[in-house]
């Protein structure tokens, strides 16, 4: 039963639900398509993490759930795994993927200051500027995040940040 | 023979009840199925006590009615088979082997992107999927 | 349990007679009963009554016996316990034994007789010879001699001493030590006796091996073996299944429930043996296959409610046994693993069982009902319960598990076994007094009370449903609703419809019996908008749900759905009545008497019947605005529901409305009764369609027109369904989407209230009312950019646009010179303090009486009432002292006259408000500029002014001589500005003078355009020499340019504004002090005013010393080309003390023009300091030929700087 699809099909859905929603559906109200995009990754994330554990004990604890988004889900989706995982121990924890997959394609226009300038003062600009461009394609993967995390009865807040590209990481705070 | 499925879901709703029986006793399963959740929920907070090896799926013989015998079982996501069978006895792996083909049979239903998560299953393939491994599981004449 | 006599109940406990002496017999009883093995003590008084222990002779076994007529005899195993001892105890006081021959005699007749009683029976014998101390008549002969009489060992004679309490005590352990020696003895004699009969099979019936096995398992619980016992007793059970097989066709009521009887008791005492050794899997598993295999045993079918009674029994019994066991023994240990299917949790747990027990129970009873029903209708007239006869006639059952004898019938078993008709007869008749409901809700109450203890809640509402099918049954309504009201609640919360279907099909029928109008409707509406799910049968067909617990609802699906609906709703419309509870009545119906109002708020149940969502399509409108209501109705019953109107109600009671159904005649009763109608004053739209679609949204999309500010909320819908019957259903916002409990897991349903997606997620049922637009127009007006120091008006006009304005109130402030004006007006102090104090403030032109013209303005000013269309207007003024932007704030606080009026009616009288700013720009009016100049052409050498030159540049001052002062007013505005006056104030006549230089004393108005430069020139001469001399300030007097009644140059102004400008400003501009001192060497350069081209001229310096000492100077001078000239070009003079020296050239111009004459630099060498006369003093204007130029006029000096004086 396993079908499957180019990976490009998979990449241009991605472009095609930002675009659709950011631009077309609702141009004037980014925080609704925000939501709709998300609400969209999370029904993904459900049933993704219903098929990704169906041969596997269920989990003990939090831990283990993240855990397993960052290596076996994460493998399935993005065929790799989460680099670095950080938590604070009160339900805060940070996933880093330094070369996240929908990011390593995207590209930002030439930047403003010339070549000259200090280039520190350049890549923080650009940085700023790719973090707020990327921002609204990882609100599928956000989505994506809490889905699986929430059939697995954790439930969180999931939020991301681009730090320089394609690096990006997902912040989940556990709810109560 | 298997005498009644249930998918429960998260919030221990009935998500896919179906009994296998011509008698007019549909309700009957209803209520076994309903009160089985106690079983579960006392399998799941306590595993230790019930020897059941820890977080498998698989919950094993839940308990046995006069007539019926529950079996139970759990996945990651808090989707809850339930199984009524008339087999006095069972072995597990059959019982397990079951409801591996059922789980996967609800992943299957689950993942249609028309289907909503923690809505019921109305899925006729997912009935006759369902259907299917009753059937195969044999037709033991009822008791 | 209770009801099995004692002997079952307890484990036997040996027993032992005493005969002779009584008045031992209690001391020694407790002994016995307190020895490790407990013997019960049977005390015989007087040995004649020895004969109570005695039996019939044992008849030997044979097989060609008939087999017996029971299996285990009623009454064995009390004989047993209570009246056949295993050992018999004969106590005999000394004087008896040792005593005369005649005593000796009785004694010896008295053993014969004990001999001849207790022979062949196998009861053991034991002699005591009771003396009072060990030291006393002993007689060896007569000791032996009884011994041997009695035919007994020597260690079973003893003596038994009475007066020595320690001597007793030995005494009376020897004695039960013997006792229970000998007790063991007699049961395992007994046993083995049995044992061998077994074993022999000298008998054909399996009867009797059963019997024969029973018997020897209680021997063996005798001896305390209970592994043999329970060993004999699993054979006798199993012996007991053979017998069953055998018979099994077509056996009489009687005989069937001898058999379980007898299974009962056995199995009984396996599970009670099992349960003791702490087997509780074992006896669970034991317990299974009891009843798998006694289950099928029904027998005939009048007397299946016996056997349901008696399976009900073994689960109630057996929870008892679990009970007591799990509340004595130890926590259960994880025993080998045995055959079979594990034991559950579940299983070991007494609520179980007495569940299961209750089941049977009902079973039980309906069993016998029907039975009952055949029984009554076959029943013969007159014909009586022979077994409930007189006690005397009615004898006890010989076998176990056997109807009572009658015993006038004859003499044998055969003649006194009532016959089958008799039997039925009589337990029906004991059946019919027996209360099923009562016991089956006590077990469900015991079941519940154990299933508490673990937590199982589902289980419990099972447990509940269970009891409440009981009470219904019993027709205990009232107690039946309330369980079932109980338990609803939980399957509502696990949306569990299929068995919350079931319930509320109960309720309902409790509401109908109980005579409940408006909770029958409130049940049935929602059992008709349940989600029954359309389960797919095997065959993949539609079906039903249903099973004996569905109840008087019948069926659950859509069929049964679609009935209640068309019911209700016809009950509703007051089209039906309900059927009547009871016959004779009429049923309940919705009347004008009995009107119907449904109450349905955010978290009733019937929810799903009718829900209502709204979202305005606006969250803030200004009153008087219409806005958009989208009005979302959604119900879930099965059939389409037409209302005749729908309310809908707001917080602000002239927004609510009436939608009607246009087919909707009002009748004439509604309108003219009046109470409780408020809605007669509402307005009514009529609409076409008010029909609902099940499970569809019905959408309205309605203006509504808020008039009061506030919140506007929108609280409630009423739906009319019939003239008489309304319900009252609270409304939600659309993101609020748990609303619909039971249907939020149904697919395909359109969940969302209102289509557009972003009001989904945003829409509000509340809508904020802004305030009112105030009808009120502020206007500020202002000419242009103001200048810094002058008093600058600003004309605020107040008018009214159709507002009455009364109690006006008018706050200026001045804010930073943002854009956005300040949120909240009043939270701002009236002073904006971000602007910072001093650089403006607001003031008011004085009245009359103020010595000043203006005043600080001081808190709000009055406005008076002003009429529609009535204009006010006031000046207020800023001054600035630095140039700077500011927002100048204007704040209209006023009533109108209907809000004074709902004041007086207590309701708040919200005050208008118009806020209004102007920001104002100032500028610097003038630039004031100045600097110092020598006198013309002559310099000094000021060596405090060069030494300081590297700290910093003092203007330095010659003391007493007329420098001149030069003061440059520049008009930096954009505005034409008037100068009047520029004059220096003079700090002190005594250090320096000032005076204007010049003719003319008063300039009068110079007008200044914007950028144009108006200089003046004093003369200052200071008299002191002081590093710091205070000269003074300069004085300007200003005006701004008057443009009054110049309409072209600012037309914005209206006439009277620029009063204000008219006053003059006067600005003063201190200066800084500067150096004064006498300088040492003055030098004067003296040449003519002008020359002529070729023709050469006298030049020269003077240099003249002022100090009292020689100077020397040297000086170097510096060719140019325009001139030659003859001389030195450098040198060192020395010039004298306060003489003058002249250095002169004559110069030729070779160039015509303005000219350069040659540079000469001196430098004192006492001073060490050079300086040099400025390029401009050292220019000349040389013409190119003297023609025209009179050469008299060359004396006299001209041109620029008239002023100025030379000094020669």
């Amino acid at each position: 039963m396993a079908r499957e699809v180019a990976e490009s099909c998979i990449d241009s859905i991605n472009l095609e639900l930002v675009h659709t929603y950011a631009t077309r559906l609702h141009p004037t109200k980014p925080e609704l398509a925000a939501r709709r995009i998300e609400a969209i990754g999370f029904q993904v994330g459900l049933q993704l993490a219903e098929r990704y554990t169906k041969e596997r004990p269920r989990f003990g604890d939090h831990l283990e759930a993240i855990k397993f988004i960052c290596k076996d889900f994460w493998a399935e989706v993005f065929k790799k795994q989460i680099d670095n995982l950080k938590t604070n121990h009160r339900g805060v924890f940070v996933l880093q993927d330094n070369r996240f997959r929908w990011l390593t394609r995207f590209s930002l226009d030439a930047p403003t200051s010339g070549n000259g300038t200090s280039s520190s003062e350049a890549n923080q600009a650009n940085s700023a500027r790719a973090s707020q461009a990327a921002g609204q394609y990882l609100y599928f993967p956000c989505g994506l995040i809490r889905g699986a995390l929430t059939n697995f009865g954790v439930p969180c807040a999931v939020s991301a940040e681009v730090s320089a590209l394609p690096a990006c990481s997902f912040i989940v705070r556990i709810k109560g | 023979m298997i005498v009644c499925v249930a998918v429960v879901g998260q919030q221990n709703n009935p998500l896919y009840i179906q009994s296998f029986t011509n008698g007019d006793d549909t309700l009957k399963f209803h209520y076994i199925v309903h009160c089985s959740l106690d079983v579960i929920d006392e399998k799941v907070s306590n595993p230790k006590k019930l020897g059941v090896s820890l977080n498998e799926t698989f919950l094993g013989l839940l308990y046995p009615t006069e007539d019926y015998k529950v079996f139970g079982y759990l996945s990651n996501t808090k989707i809850k088979f339930i199984l009524v069978t008339t087999d006095q006895d069972l072995r597990d792996a059959d019982v397990r082997n079951i409801f591996r083909r059922f789980h996967a049979a609800y992943v299957d239903a689950a993942s249609n992107p028309f289907h909503v998560p923690g809505k019921r299953i109305t899925s006729p393939a997912f009935a006759e999927r369902v259907s299917s491994i009753v059937k195969s599981f044999g037709a033991a004449p009822v008791p | 349990m209770d009801q099995y006599p004692e002997e079952l109940r307890t484990p036997p406990m040996p027993l032992v007679a005493l005969v002779g002496m009584p008045e031992l017999h209690s001391a020694i009883s407790l002994s016995l009963h307190t020895e490790q093995l407990p013997l019960n003590t049977l005390a015989i008084p007087d040995i004649s009554k020895i004969s109570i222990i005695g039996g019939k002779e044992k008849k030997p076994v044979d097989a060609r016996m008939p087999p017996p007529v029971g299996i285990l005899k009623a009454d064995w195993l009390a004989k047993h316990r209570t009246r056949s001892p295993a050992v018999l105890a004969v106590l005999l006081s000394c004087e008896q034994v040792y005593g005369d021959p005649a005593q000796w005699l009785q004694v010896c007749s008295n053993i014969d007789m004990i001999k001849g009683v207790i022979r062949g029976r196998n009861i053991k014998l034991v002699l005591a010879v009771v003396q009072p101390s060990v030291v006393g008549e002993m007689n060896e002969d007569r000791l032996t001699a009884l011994r041997k009489r009695a035919e007994i060992d020597a260690k079973n004679c003893l003596t038994f001493i009475t007066h020595d309490p320690g001597e007793l005590k030995r005494s009376l352990l020897r004695l039960g030590n013997v006792m229970g020696e000998l007790a063991s003895m007699y049961y395992r004699d007994e046993g083995r006796r049995v044992k061998l009969r077994i074993e022999k099979r000298a008998y054909s019936s399996t009867e009797l091996s059963v019997r024969y096995n029973f018997k020897v398992a209680v021997y063996a619980e005798f001896r305390r073996d209970w592994v043999t016992a329970l060993k004999f007793y699993e054979t006798a059970y199993s012996l007991l299944q053979e017998v069953i097989t055998a018979h099994m066709d077509l056996q009489p009521v009687q005989r069937i429930v001898e058999l379980k009887a007898v299974a009962e008791q056995l199995h009984f005492k396996i599970s009670t043996l099992l349960l003791h050794s702490g087997k509780e899997s074992e006896a669970v598993k034991w317990f299974r296959q009891h009843i798998v295999w006694y289950k099928r045993l029904v027998g005939p079918p009048e007397g299946a409610f016996l056997h349901w009674a008696w399976v009900c029994k073994q689960f109630q019994v057996f929870a008892e046994l679990l009970d007591n066991s799990l509340a004595t023994a130890s926590p259960v240990t994880a025993g080998t693993p045995s055959p079979g299917p594990p034991v559950t949790d579940r299983e070991l747990q007494p609520g179980y069982y007495l569940q299961i027990a209750a089941s049977y129970m009902v079973l039980r009873r309906r069993c016998f009902e029907s039975a009952f029903a055949t029984f009554e209708a076959f029943e013969e007239e007159g014909a009586v319960d022979v077994l409930a006869g007189p006690r005397e006639e009615i004898g006890p059952p010989l076998y176990v598990g056997q109807a009572p004898r009658l015993l006038k019938r004859g003499s044998t078993v055969d003649l006194q076994s009532p016959t089958e008709a008799e039997f039925m007869r009589h337990v029906i008749a004991v059946e019919k007094n027996f209360a099923h409901t009562n016991a089956a809700i006590d077990l469900l109450t015991r079941a519940h009370e154990h299933f508490k203890k673990i937590q199982a809640f589902r289980m419990i509402y099972q447990l509940g449903s269970e009891m409440g099918r009981e009470y219904f049954n019993a027709r205990e309504y009232e107690k039946a609703k309330r369980l079932f009201d109980s338990v609803a609640e939980m399957y509502r919360k696990e949306s569990w419809v299929s068995i919350l279907g079931a319930t509320l099909g109960y309720l309902r029928e409790c509401a109908r019996q109980l005579g409940l109008l408006q909770e029958y409707i409130e049940y049935a509406l929602e059992l008709a908008s349940l989600p029954i799910p359309a389960t797919f049968g095997p065959d993949g067909q539609h079906t039903v749900i249903s099973g004996p617990e569905v109840g008087p609802a019948g069926p659950l699906g859509q069929f049964q759905r679609e009935q209640v609906h068309r019911e209700v709703i016809g009950l509703l419309q007051g089209a039906t009545s309900v059927l009547p509870a009871r016959e004779g009545e009429t049923g309940m119906a919705v009347t004008a008497e009995q009107p119907v109002a449904l109450e349905i708020d955010l978290v009733s149940p019937l929810r799903i019947c009718l829900s209502a969502y709204v979202a305005f399509h606006e969250q803030i409108v200004k009153p008087g605005v219409k806005t958009t209501l989208t009005l979302s109705l959604l119900t879930h019953l099965p059939l389409s529901l037409r209302l005749l109107e729908l309310e809908v109600h707001f917080s602000q009671p002239q927004c609510s409305f009436i939608l009607r159904s246009s087919g909707y005649a009002v009748p004439e009763n509604r309108l003219s009764n009046g109470q409780g109608e408020p809605s007669e004053s509402i307005p009514i739209r009529n609409d076409d369609d008010l029909e609902l679609q099940p499970s569809k949204w019905k959408r309205f999309t309605v203006d509504i027109l808020p008039e009061q500010s506030g919140k506007l909320e929108c609280l409630a819908v009423v739906a009319r369904v019939g003239p008489v019957a309304t319900i009252r259903c609270q409304v939600e916002g659309p993101a609020t989407q748990n609303g619909i409990f039971l249907w939020m897991y149904e697919p395909g349903l359109d969940t969302s209230p209102v289509k557009d997606s972003s009001l989904a997620y945003f829409g509000q049922k509340i809508l904020q009312v802004e305030e009112a637009e105030p009808l009120v127009h502020v206007e500020l007006s202002a000419s242009g950019p103001a200048l810094v120091g002058e008093t600058f008006p600003v004309r605020i006009l107040v008018t009214s646009k159709g507002h009455p304005v009364i109690g006006g109130e008018l706050d200026v402030y001045l804010g930073a010179p943002n854009p956005a004006p300040a949120a909240t007006p009043r939270s701002t102090s009236p002073v904006a303090s971000s602007t910072g104090p001093g650089s403006a403030e607001i003031l008011r032109a004085g009245a009359e009486r103020d010595s000043k013209p203006y005043l600080k303005f001081v808190g709000p000013l009055q406005v008076p009432p002003l009429d529609p269309d009535e204009e006010w207007t006031t000046t207020v003024y800023v001054r600035w002292s630095e140039p700077k932007a500011v927002n100048l704030m204007v704040l209209l606080g006023y009533q109108t006259k209907e809000n004074l009026i709902s004041d007086l009616a207590g309701s708040p009288s919200p005050r208008l408000r118009v806020q209004k700013s102007l920001c104002l720009l100032s500028e610097e009016s003038l630039d004031i500029s100045y600097q110092y100049v020598a006198p013309f052409r002559r310099d000094s050498l000021l060596a405090g002014g060069l030494a300081s030159e590297q700290t910093k540049p003092t203007i330095a001052l010659p003391l007493d001589e007329a420098s001149i002062f030069v003061v440059t007013v520049k008009n930096s505005s954009s505005l034409k500005v008037n100068l009047h006056s520029i004059d220096v104030v003079e700090r002190d006549v005594e250090v320096c003078s000032v005076r204007k230089a010049g003719t003319r004393g008063d300039i009068g108005s110079v007008r200044l355009s914007p950028d144009e430069v108006f200089t003046q020139l004093f003369h200052v001469r200071p008299l002191v020499a002081s590093s710091a001399v205070d000269i003074g300030a300069i004085e300007i007097s200003w005006s701004r340019e008057q443009t009054v009644g110049n309409a072209n140059s600012s037309p914005d102004i209206p006439v009277g504004i620029s009063q204000g400008f008219a006053d003059p400003i006067t600005r003063h501009f201190n200066l800084s002090p500067v150096l004064v001192e006498s300088p040492p060497l003055t030098v004067t350069f003296d040449c003519p005013p002008y020359a002529f081209l070729g023709l050469p001229f006298m030049c020269s310096m003077n240099i003249q010393n002022t100090t009292t000492s020689l100077q020397e100077v040297s000086f170097s001078v510096f060719d140019t080309q325009s001139f030659i000239f003859s001389g030195a070009h450098s040198d060192t003079l020395s010039i004298l003390p306060k003489s003058t020296y002249a250095l002169s050239y004559k110069l030729v111009p070779i160039a015509a023009g303005m000219q350069q004459l040659p540079q000469v630099r001196f430098t004192s060498t006492r001073y060490n300091a050079g300086f040099q006369p400025s390029s401009l003093s050292t220019q000349l204007f040389i013409y190119p030929s003297s023609h025209g130029v009179d050469p008299q006029k060359m004396k006299q000096p001209a041109l620029g700087n008239p002023g100025i004086p030379l000094v020669s």
